[in-house]
């Protein structure tokens, strides 16, 4: 019996050092045994042989970044991975993590830090670069990386520096194609014309609402719709744009302002507690979220939607790509509420962020490595277009669709292309976009080899929206303290819901209260930073 | 009569509210279900609220089963981190709750402390994360269970069950010559198969629904384990920006009835085990906390 206890005793500690021994290190992303599918295999392998002369020790190279699909990339499937690893000469992991800013923390806080980052979130960029924990300057990259350079806009460069230093890089910033759309069919039905006022468009929203426009024969259509996520109103806020601008602006005496300052909150609030008390907007809008609301709004409930023209192939996609949806939807130019009012909020400046770690600075070969990567794949060079869209690399071919726009058949074909939109595609593969993705190059993803009538009319949508005039960028322009700026947005949130409701009408308090709880703090340092830039004074 | 009446009454407004209660936790179970079965079009079409699909389609699991090799590879590392996992675990927690039991053991207050002091102050992320580093365990597969071999709550359970086995039957063992080892496994885990069963089906439980370990030290995706997968697949479009939306690819293709059938196959196995360890889990958990 002893020596049955001896054995037993023997296994349980070798046993978890055996399987310990068994673990590889390295990522299954070292499989180099893809066969690329793409027809000029021989011009990458070619080009790859250049670039390998210029660098000659392979390293291994990991970008952690958020993710868009988050399966695993690296297998045999990865041709993605095959052309970086062979332009570069470099052994690419790209770790992809639902939970970046948790998992950036850790893996910096363990110095065991990436050598690349990107992520949706500046602030969290900002905060690494705060720590000293990224690049502390890019601008001392600038001959390094000058397709970065020449992408990103003056507005960018403001927005994303820190003390006079430019703590992360970003793709460059896409046209604005989000705008209110609205049911063309239910306005031809009722005989309505495209509102231009607030007046108006209540006046819209009250027939959608209650004259049954779909004919169906039930009350079951609201005119509006907004996926608050339980965390706000949701994008149904862009209506402050009746009104003015939505976020902090320089005002025509060049000091910095507020909606909630200058009384177009309250306004907005006022709109929307209409629409709220007469059932104009879909109840649940405080809490859908924004792809719980979807099924609702492909299924033609809503009278308009806060979207960039892509809605049509969502709509036709979710409804059996019919044709009969195409023409539901027209661009709504936002109703002027105010002699300032009537613009739409100003395009964002920041799909993805990205920079390289501190400890990857100091390593100089690694860092002209990483550069390198960067700026080949930096809209519009070649390399963006090969990781982005797989032109090339994965079989995808991009076409002409006019007016500076492409498209292609992004559903892809099985023994074609890796990654795509059908059963058994590898979509995770898509995540090698993600740092680089800018809605600027214009390409359209289609259902098929031709231009369907569904692009065509979605690049009509997003044109018309691209040429709105829309406010100025100077509220995303600023570092604010983002606990003070959730701690105002909380406050915000409650009283806006308590307002609608009718729980709360005093707007004055609710003003006093954000000023005091930091609204006047976060005016006084917009105020400080825009006036360094030259646009306040 | 009157009193017959009022327990009647009684019995059906209690048997009435088990009823509705377990429907609202069954209800989620049988929604992941059906959407599994559904075409995202009907799902549109009835607003998001389907109870029976009018087209069954097992498209998502031909998909899952024919053309995902993913799933395979997550499925079997679930598998052995459950198998694997929980044997040692169990074993080595065991163990240490039968020695913490032992009477005139030399240090055992201060073993038993260390083992306290774990449950009531873990380590932090980053800590645990320099440790799992330092002992060269990431992006290994042992790194599932070796950092929790010794559970100590699982002690503290083992410790007070064999602490209220009679010691009369130790002592006549021990008068028939049984060593310690012989006692444990011979005597003492025959008379605990209850906290034994319960305990490992804890522990497969744990293992089985584990993900945040392989998200933190997983970098390899041939270990990832399918519940880490199950994440990442509802995860994708949350969070995203505006600006982010219109470039995410998933959030313009939807793949839901790929996401339920997904998750259904990630239940059933652990469904599987219940009923099999079920009839042990209230004489498991209960035998050994009252003293006396």
């Amino acid at each position: 019996m002893k020596k049955v206890f001896a054995l037993i005793t023997v296994l349980c500690v070798l046993i978890p050092t055996v399987f310990a021994g068994c673990g590889s290190e390295s990522n299954s992303t070292t499989n180099n045994t893809t066969v690329v599918s793409s027809s000029s295999t021989t011009d990458v392998v070619a080009t790859a042989a250049t670039q390998t002369n210029k660098f000659e020790k392979k390293l291994k190279i990991e970008m952690m970044q958020g993710t868009w699909v988050g399966t695993p990339v690296g297998g045999a499937d990865d041709v993605y991975k095959k052309w970086l690893d062979e332009t570069f000469n470099i052994d690419f992991v790209l770790t992809g993590v639902p939970n970046f800013n948790e998992q950036v923390m850790v893996r910096f806080a363990s110095g065991d830090a990436p050598d690349m980052v990107s992520s949706y979130d500046k602030n969290m960029i900002i905060k690494l670069h705060e720590a000293k924990l990224t690049i502390d300057d890019w601008n001392l990259y600038k001959d390094k990386v000058p397709s970065v350079f020449n992408s990103m806009s003056d507005a960018q460069r403001s927005a994303a520096s820190v003390a006079g230093k430019l703590a992360l890089i970003a793709p460059a910033s896409a046209p604005q194609n989000w705008s209110f759309k609205i049911r063309k069919d239910w306005l031809t039905t009722l005989g309505l014309q495209m509102p231009t006022t607030p007046d108006e468009l209540l006046e819209v929203a009250r027939k959608f609402a209650k004259n049954d426009p779909d004919k169906n024969g039930k009350n079951d259509t609201y005119a509006f719709t907004s996926a608050g996520g339980k965390n706000g109103f949701g994008e149904i806020d862009n209506l402050i744009c009746m009104y003015g601008p939505r976020d902090y602006y320089v005002g025509t005496d060049k000091k910095v302002t507020h909606p909630i300052i200058d009384g177009n909150y309250e306004k907005f609030l006022n709109f929307i507690k209409i629409a709220y008390s007469e059932k104009l907007i879909d109840p649940d809008f405080f809490t859908v979220g924004w792809e719980d609301r979807k099924p609702m709004l492909y299924n033609g409930k809503f009278g308009t939607a806060w979207y960039p023209g892509v809605l049509i192939n969502e709509t036709e996609n979710a409804t059996g790509i019919t044709g009969k949806t195409i023409d539901w939807w027209d661009t709504m130019p936002m109703p002027k509420g105010s002699e300032e009012g009537g613009k739409l909020p100003a395009g964002g400046l920041f799909a993805t962020v990205q920079t390289v770690s501190a400890s990857a600075e100091k390593d100089q070969e690694r860092l002209d490595r990483i550069l390198a990567v960067i700026d080949a794949t930096t809209y519009p060079n070649e390399g963006y277009f090969k990781l982005r869209w797989g032109q090339d690399i994965d079989g995808f071919v991009l076409k002409d669709a006019g007016d500076g726009y492409k498209f292609l058949n992004a559903t892809g074909n099985a023994g074609v292309n890796k990654r795509g939109q059908y059963d058994g595609a590898n979509k995770g593969l898509y995540d090698y976009g993600f740092s680089i993705a800018t809605g600027a190059d214009l390409v359209i993803e289609s259902t098929q080899d031709t231009l369907t009538a569904t692009a065509i009319r979605q690049k009509e949508l997003d044109g018309i929206t691209m040429k709105l005039p829309a406010y100025g960028q100077e509220g995303m322009m600023t570092t604010l303290d983002s606990t003070v700026v959730d701690q105002l947005n909380k406050i915000v949130f409650e009283f806006s819901f308590k307002y609608i409701s009718g729980k709360d009408t005093n707007y004055a308090a609710f003003k006093d209260k954000w000023l005091k709880a930091g609204g006047q703090k976060m005016l006084d340092d917009s105020y400080t930073q825009l006036k360094a830039i030259g646009l306040a004074q | 009569m009157k009193a017959n009446v009022a327990e009647l009454l009684y019995q059906r407004i209690i048997k009435l509210s088990i009823i509705l209660f377990s429907g609202m936790c069954l209800y989620p179970l049988f929604y992941i279900l059906v959407l599994s079965f559904t075409k995202e079009r009907e799902w549109v079409e009835k607003n998001g609220i389907v109870l029976l699909p009018a087209d069954p389609t097992f498209n998502a699991y031909i998909t899952i089963i024919t053309k995902s090799p993913l799933f395979f590879n997550a499925f079997f590392i679930s598998v052995l981190r459950v198998v694997i996992g929980s044997t040692l675990i169990v074993a080595f927690t065991l163990v240490m709750g039968y020695v913490t039991s032992r009477k005139g053991l030399p240090g055992k207050k201060i073993m038993l402390i260390m083992v306290l002091v774990t449950i009531l102050f873990p380590g932090g992320l980053i800590p645990t994360y320099l440790v799992i580093k330092e002992l060269g365990l990431m992006n290994k597969f042992p790194v599932y269970f070796i950092p929790s071999l010794v559970d100590g709550f699982g002690v503290l359970v083992f410790k007070q069950f064999f602490s209220n086995i009679p010691a009369e039957i130790e002592e006549s063992a021990q008068m028939d010559g049984v060593s310690e080892f012989s006692m444990l496994i011979k005597i003492i885990i025959p008379m605990s198969t209850a906290v034994i069963a319960t305990w490992v089906l804890f522990t497969a439980v744990g293992q089985w629904n584990s993900w945040f370990d392989a998200l933190v030290y997983i970098r390899n995706s041939k270990l990832m384990p399918l519940q880490l997968i199950i994440y990442n697949l509802f995860q994708e479009s949350l969070g995203f920006s505006f600006n982010q939306s219109i470039l995410n690819p998933v959030s313009r293709v939807s793949s839901l009835t790929l996401k339920m059938a997904t998750t259904v196959l990630g239940i059933i196995p652990i469904l599987c085990i219940y009923p099999f360890l079920q009839k042990y889990f209230v004489t498991g958990v209960y035998t050994g906390s009252v003293k006396g």
